[in-house]
């Protein structure tokens, strides 16, 4: 669990109300090149210009998105319309219609009302985004629907990526930036593999401009376990490095991650300026009779980990300045910056060094050094440093291993603020797959009525994790259910007979889970002979990437191996009429291994399957398919059993 | 039902000693100390335990007006962290133009201290038109109880209900009051085993008091709707008996009356549009009713988009319907209302209740209830469902059939024409007009490693409408990955050639025209190997089934979303030179006949004609819901299909 910083300014990163006039390419063009469609964006533009307002620099940005109906199924498919906006970029003004093909000519339907509500997500308990809901009238094949929309961006630390593609195939997308000669101007191309995106840059007299330009962009299909669209769509994003004031002298704006760590440490330089009473008395009884700086940071993180719960209230600044330690110690609840704070103040109060630390989750491609700006991070963590050793506390995980990142910064750059005007850059670690282990051990006999048998299952690292979490919202009545789900084998037919979980190791966060249970109907006795598949696990999604369909990456959380060994007693009367061959796979990014062992009165299975991979890129899918086949495989050879 | 009355009645004993009687006091009770409360110890398991839900209804008179104030009080305790988080954070949803006033809120720790909610801490918001107060709970943990209470404003209404079985959590104690002026008389119900008082006159106001006590949650099950079974008390104004003592208010006849004129009654400036919209449909006099019914419908649903949320003030009104091709739900019944009585179909408007959701209730006439609108027509005796735009006549959506509706019978008193409600079962299309049927041949390739299966499945009624929507509304990539999803679930084999799809309109919806998906299909999947002998895993042929091996003792009764049959025909050639020993596992034979009908079974049965195996499976769902009583023989019927599913032949070398 991880908490999303001023979730409200990232929700409008991520929506597609994006934006035009008629017409770099016909609308006949565009109506044969996009044919078997249902809509397309015609145009979709955004123009942001900069000015000076009591010597700072603020813009105002206008957007236009024009959508070309090109069936009869679209009416009812896409007449609601959402405006987002907040408080730092203010709605000016709103107006939408549609022009129906009329003749030779277009008729103009005007939207007429307009709904403002709050913006809600789920992470979010409160906050200041509001979005404007209109619904499109009359989206009749050969209409246009046009939404026109301005507003004011107060502050340009916060100026969001334009987006080329949307959620229709776009024909023409344009962003034009306009700013004072006085202001220097930067961009970031990202994801352009085609070089579609046409740069004009416009650096003579007063008034400069840069546009950038694409045609026919389409957005790659999404799939639930892809990245965000940050790592795989064309956008563009655009900065401000610096600019000179009405004295002529240059002022530093966001040209570097200097800069960057300058803005930051102004708003937070009110945060815990003194330590308070309760954090030092709360410090202090966490830690009393405890001598190693490691031991108190742990004993301190838990405490936070146990005993914070995860609201967050983003009103304007809300969400980039964290709350005072003291009182998020008295609510019992905070967001990640609050916490952060928290865990800070409570280890400085213990005389360990530790900050308040910006980051990204996985959710974000960037790096602070390819990227100085606030769209890197997403995230406040507390780092500590403990024997020259960072160790990253992330409040929001409740079972997050400590001295181990949570899952979702991994690999992360952390931003770590050391003091108002000092601050480092540092690469969390990833959690390697010999960490995150799942041990099966099962034992089975075979009888008339399938199989009956007993296993104890160990979850390490993220997988243990993982476990307590959810653990956490389990109650006695449905964890039956969780836990025979966990622990499936053989078919649906798996009954769950008994079964115990145990926190095996609270502080490696490892869980124990034993179960008792038989699957009738597993296994075929023929005459005098006995079939069955020790492959007992099914390993979740084994089928295979579609290579040709599917462009972007898979996610995965984490690298893992998983470990099963399946021992089976021979029935009394028996003999291993056929035992398996034994197999070995292995590419770059997984493993795969299954080993038939007779032992006396019995026969062990041992699988193991490896996955090294947590982006696994499309280039690599072929390295995917190739163990899952190989896997489907050898999954299906039967051991027989004959009659003595 | 019965069992779930037991289970109550288990926790009334239990606590029968504390029992209380109807309580007619009409105030909330907030001391500001804090009282101890005691646990019912079957709860101390759970994540939170509701202490008390206390609600007031009150009416009374706000000078000309009568003024409606809701109050609610409600006392918990927290057991565990998720029982922190379900409750550290409140919601208090306000209607359209009500207000909140004398929120109290704190904590109350384990150790007795007490932290209040400051009030500059209430936020609000609005979303899809509610809005609501939030506010979070400070300095909560494990041991502590949370109170809060509040009273509502709100713009009054005649009609009422409250729920007290939805909260996530048991609640130890609920109380019910409606409080009105005594020369209002209300009728009140209770639902489910909710006590509920008649109505009695303490000082100059009418009190109808309620309580229960232990209240449990009531856990999902599989095919099962819970909601009609949830604790409630439902309420409506009766009698005005200071105006007309005599004449009861807000009946179903009134309601039918007020319906019907609203929605068929034309604006002379919708009355041009209505016209040219009527003169754009395809319909010719020549058509019978049903036909001109069918092209109404289709050119409606594909010209108006129908959105219940809909942004716009007058999204009822014909010629801003007719100038926007926008409407709502209301919206939608008009229009069709309109050019139905133009062009003269005989039709009868029908509120129909849901069996997925709170029945309405004939015999309390809470106006609330009405939720869903469909049309009936009496020559044909069937239904069309104005709103679901993936629907065609007579399909309406499953669960607003086989349930009572609110008929609305026009009739004509002189030249005012106006409608009788009347309360009848929403018939459903009967069971052998949904299937899913299939029909698969299948060889093995030379190298007895791969099936080469043909597969035709054919799907009417119901079971159609499910996919028919993918033709209509998706890109055409879209439906190629939909029909490589749908030939897949045979042979789990993505090698799929040939893919051929048929009678995919959303209007073909007779049981003639089945929508259709063929196809050649290569698979490994199904084949496994012990040493020398074949495996082939026929049952996954049928694709994966529900399961219901594993049960924990069962609430409610069993409730489908529309009966059905599945039948389905497996051939299978045994290659040259092999054997099958266990063709005997094939055979299932699970029925329960009611009066010499099969009203469900799975029976599946072969036959082997030289080297042909004909394996014939029919699965039958004559009825939407059986009883409790026969949930053990559901059971078995669905776990029959689930036992098939993993049936597997052994071929061996003769």
């Amino acid at each position: 669990m991880h908490c999303t910083k001023r979730k409200g300014w990232y929700l409008l990163l991520a929506v597609l109300i994006l934006v035009q006039a008629l017409y770099a390419q016909s609308v006949q063009e565009v109506q044969k090149r996009y044919a078997s469609e249902n809509a397309v964006f015609l145009n979709n533009e955004r123009e942001t210009n900069i000015y000076f307002k009591n010597e700072e620099p603020v813009a105002e940005t206008a957007e236009k998105s024009d959508m070309l109906i090109l069936s009869d199924r679209a009416n009812g498919m896409y007449n609601k319309n959402r405006v987002y906006h907040g408080s730092f970029n203010q709605l000016l003004s709103l107006e939408a219609y549609t022009s129906v093909p009329d003749g030779n000519k277009y008729r103009t339907i005007k939207v007429t009302e307009f709904k403002e509500q709050n913006a809600t997500s789920n992470s979010v308990f409160y906050d200041d985004t509001k979005e404007s809901v209109f619904d499109f009238p009359s989206l009749v094949k050969g209409a246009i629907a046009t939404e026109k929309h301005t507003e004011f961006n107060k502050d340009l630390h916060l100026l969001i990526p334009f987006y080329f593609s949307s959620y229709l195939p776009v024909a023409n997308a344009k962003y034009t930036v306009t700013f004072p000669a006085a202001i220097q101007v930067k961009y970031i191309i990202k994801n352009d593999v085609g070089n579609n995106v046409k740069v004009a840059e416009n650096r003579r007299g007063k008034q400069h401009s840069i546009q950038f330009t694409a045609s026919n962009i389409t957005s790659l299909d999404r799939f639930g376990d892809a990245p965000s669209r940050a790592y795989s769509e064309p956008h563009v994003i655009v900065y401000i490095a610096n600019y000179k004031n009405s004295q002529g002298i240059e002022v530093p704006f966001l040209a570097n991650v200097n800069d960057l760590y300058a803005w930051y440490s102004s708003l937070v330089k009110n945060v815990n300026a003194s330590t308070a009473a309760n954090i030092q008395q709360l410090s202090d009884s966490l830690t009393a009779g405890i001598f190693s700086e490691k031991e108190k940071t742990r004993q301190i993180y838990r405490w936070v980990q146990n005993n914070i719960k995860y609201v967050a209230f983003e009103d304007g600044m809300e969400g980039f300045v964290p709350r005072q330690a003291a009182d998020v110690c008295n609510k019992r609840y905070g967001d990640c910056k609050d916490m952060a704070s928290l865990l800070t103040s409570l280890l400085n109060a213990a005389g360990i060094k530790a900050y308040l630390t910006w980051i990204g989750t996985r959710d974000i491609p960037y790096d602070y050094d390819d990227v100085p700006l606030p769209i890197v991070d997403n995230h406040m963590i507390c780092t500590a440093s403990v024997n020259n050793v960072w160790i990253y506390l992330d409040g929001t995980d409740p079972n997050c291993i400590f001295e181990k990142p949570s899952k979702a910064i991994q690999g992360k750059q952390a931003l770590i603020g050391i003091n108002s005007k000092d601050f480092t850059i540092a690469r969390v670690p990833e959690l390697t797959n010999d960490q995150n282990l799942l041990l099966d051990s099962t034992n089975i006999t075979i009888g008339d009525k399938g199989i009956t048998g007993s296993s104890s299952v160990y979850f390490k690292g993220y997988f243990g994790v993982d476990l307590y979490n959810t653990l956490i919202y389990r109650d006695s009545k449905d964890l039956l259910d969780y836990v025979k789900g966990r622990t499936l084998k053989g078919s649906n037919k798996y009954i769950l007979n008994n079964y115990e979980v145990e926190r095996f190791n609270p502080l490696e966060k490892i869980v124990n889970i034993k179960t008792k249970f038989e699957v009738p109907d597993y296994g075929k006795k023929i005459a005098d002979e006995i079939y069955i598949n020790l492959a007992l696990d099914n390993y979740g999604n084994t089928s295979m990437l579609d290579t040709l369909k599917r462009k972007v990456a898979v996610d995965n959380d984490f690298r893992f191996n998983v470990k099963n060994y399946t021992t089976l007693t021979i029935p009394d009367g028996y003999d291993v009429g056929f035992l398996p061959a034994n197999y070995d796979f292995k590419n770059s990014l997984y493993a795969f291994s299954i080993q038939y062992k007779k032992m006396p009165g019995s026969i062990v299975a041992e699988q193991i399957f490896t996955s090294n991979v947590m982006m696994l890129e499309p280039q690599n899918f072929g390295l995917y398919n190739q163990a899952i086949k190989e896997l489907n495989t050898q999954r299906k050879q039967q051991l027989v059993l004959k009659k003595k | 039902m019965h069992k779930l009355s037991l289970t109550l009645a288990v926790y009334c004993i239990t606590t029968a000693a504390i029992a209380q009687s109807f309580d007619y006091s009409t105030t909330i009770r907030w001391s500001d100390i804090p009282e101890k409360h005691v646990i019912n110890p079957a709860f101390v398991g759970e994540a939170a335990v509701g202490i008390l839900d206390y609600r007031i209804i009150l009416y009374k008179s706000d000078g000309e007006e009568l003024g409606m104030y809701t109050s609610y009080h409600k006392v918990i305790r927290i057991n565990n962290d998720k029982g922190i988080e379900m409750f550290n954070k409140v919601y208090v949803p306000l209607y359209a133009g009500a207000e909140l006033s004398d929120l109290k809120a704190r904590v109350i720790l384990k150790n007795g201290q007490v932290i209040n909610v400051p009030a500059d801490k209430v936020k609000e918001i609005e979303e899809d038109g509610r809005r609501y107060k939030l506010f979070a709970m400070e300095g909560v943990e494990k041991g502590a109880e949370i109170e809060y209470a509040y009273t509502i404003k709100r713009g009054t209404s005649y009609f009422g209900t409250e729920m007290y079985q939805s909260a996530g959590v048991p609640y130890q104690q609920v109380v019910f009051k409606l409080i009105v002026p005594k020369y209002l008389k209300f009728d009140a119900k209770a639902f489910n085993g909710f006590k509920l008082s008649t109505d009695s006159i303490i000082n100059e106001q009418r009190v109808i008091a309620g309580y229960d006590e232990n209240v449990v949650v009531l856990e999902d099950e599989k095919y099962a709707e819970k909601e009609a079974y949830l604790k409630r008390v439902e309420y409506k104004l009766s009698y005005n008996l200071s105006s007309t003592p005599d004449v009861r208010l807000f009946t179903w006849k009134e309601f039918a009356k007020r319906t019907f004129n609203n929605f068929t009654t034309l604006q002379p400036k919708d009355e041009k549009p209505l016209n040219v919209f009527i003169a754009k449909m395809p319909v010719k006099p020549a058509m019978g009713e049903e036909e001109k019914i069918k092209v109404i419908e289709h050119f409606i649903k594909t010209n108006i988009n129908v959105d219940k949320k809909l942004i716009g003030e007058d999204a009822g009104a014909i010629e801003q319907i007719m100038r926007t091709k926008n409407t709502d739900d209301n919206g939608i019944i008009h229009l069709y209302a309109g050019v139905f009585e133009k062009l003269g179909i005989n039709y009868q408007i029908v509120f129909t209740g849901r069996r997925d959701s709170y029945p309405i209730d004939e015999a309390l006439e809470n106006w609330n209830r009405i939720e869903e609108t469909i049309f009936y027509f009496p020559p044909t005796n069937k239904y069309l469902a104005p709103a679901s735009v993936e629907l065609r006549y007579p399909y309406i959506p499953a669960y607003f059939a086989d349930t009572k509706g609110l008929f609305l019978k026009s009739t004509t008193i002189g030249d005012f024409k106006t409608a009788i409600g009347v309360f009848k079962k929403v018939e459903i299309i009967p069971f052998e007009h949904h299937a899913h049927n299939m029909d698969v041949t299948i060889k093995f390739n030379r190298s007895m490693d791969t099936l080469l299966l043909n597969s035709r499945q054919y799907l009417m009624g119901y079971s159609a409408t499910e996919l028919r929507p993918i033709y209509a509304f998706l890109p055409k990539d879209k439906q190629d990955e939909a029909n490589i999803s749908i030939v897949k679930s045979v042979a789990n084999s993505t090698d799929i050639t040939n893919i051929k799809v048929e009678n995919v309109l959303l209007t073909d919806v007779e049981d003639s025209k089945p929508y259709t998906i063929s196809a050649d299909i290569k698979s490994t999947e199904l084949l496994e190997n012990a040493g020398n002998k074949i495996l082939f895993k026929v049952g996954e042929v049928i694709g994966p089934q529900v399961e219901m091996y594993q049960e924990k003792p069962r609430q409610l009764p069993i409730e489908l979303p529309y009966p059905h049959v599945l039948n389905r025909v497996i051939k299978m050639e045994i290659p040259e030179g092999y054997q099958v020993k266990n063709l005997n596992d094939i055979n299932i034979n699970i029925e329960h006949k009611e009066e010499g009908l099969v009203t469900m079974g799975f029976v599946s049965s072969y036959e082997k004609e030289g080297n042909i195996v004909t394996i014939k499976i029919f699965e039958t769902y004559r009825n939407t819901s059986y009883p409790l009583s026969q949930f053990e023989i559901f059971k078995k019927v669905i776990n029959a299909s689930a036992d098939f599913n993993k049936v597997v032949l052994v071929l061996e070398k003769m």
